[in-house]
């Protein structure tokens, strides 16, 4: 697990929720910190992939899924560039 | 908070069940990503253009092929699902309100950005009321998880670019 300064639960959000609370909870952190967003949607794996490709203050560092009572979280870690 | 399905029995069925979609006007489709089978049947039930804002260009490119193949239009616009902004809006006008589009399917992955695209266009390029536009979302069968998302993403799009409106 990559090391995070901040945590977003975003548990149960739909696409394009987990990624608007995202870039808004990016833009409150400085510069050259890690998000760490938590999601159960499965389609965030892309989303934030996308994100990260087209984002001008956006670095994906990392992604996994983790189990939590039997169910599936998309864990990503996001590090605001600028 | 982990939300539940709660209104799956009101979420309509259309003429192209199963894949889920909703039917806001007689001549736009909003839906969910159509599987092969379901090219075909758009032309069966008289759809002439499908814009895809899903940001896979490899995939809408395979897609491309297949809905042309059948003899639909085909436009491929990747819109940020992370940022909207009204140039977005206007580009979705120009195309929904082209004669040549005629009737539209309109699709993303899971028909929620799309069901937030159409819901901003009534507000920001038609002058409707959110709870016009809410109500009319509603009618064509998204429950109200899809509004609470419909509602906060609005909400996000005014806050940067029309303060007043938020």
């Amino acid at each position: 697990m990559p090391h995070f300064d901040q945590t977003l639960d975003v548990k149960g959000a739909k696409c394009p929720m987990p990624l608007v609370k995202s870039r808004k909870a990016i833009a409150e952190l400085p510069v050259g910190q890690v998000l760490q967003v938590i999601s159960t949607d499965r389609g965030s794996v892309a989303d934030f992939q996308g994100w990260a490709k087209t984002a001008k203050n956006v670095e994906l560092i990392a992604q996994e899924t983790v189990q939590e009572n039997g169910q599936e979280l998309y864990v990503h870690y996001l590090r605001r560039t600028a | 908070m982990q939300h539940q399905t709660t209104c799956n029995a009101l979420q309509q069925q259309t003429e192209v069940a199963p894949l889920r979609s909703y039917a806001v006007t007689d001549r736009v489709l909003l839906a969910a990503q159509p599987q092969p089978a379901d090219w075909q049947r758009f032309v069966e039930a008289g759809y002439q253009t499908v814009l895809n804002i899903r940001s896979d260009p490899e995939r809408a490119a395979v897609q491309a092929v297949a809905a042309r193949a059948v003899g639909l239009r085909y436009i491929h616009a990747p819109w940020p699902a992370y940022e909207l902004e009204p140039e977005h809006l206007a580009e979705f006008a120009r195309i929904v309100e082209d004669p040549a589009t005629g009737k539209l399917v309109f699709h993303c992955r899971s028909a929620t950005r799309v069901g937030l695209i159409w819901m901003l266009y009534r507000m920001v390029q038609q002058g409707w009321s959110r709870e016009q536009a809410e109500a009319e979302l509603r009618a064509a069968g998204y429950d109200d998880d899809a509004i609470e998302t419909f509602d906060f993403c609005a909400s996000d799009f005014f806050e940067r670019f029309d303060p007043q409106q938020r």
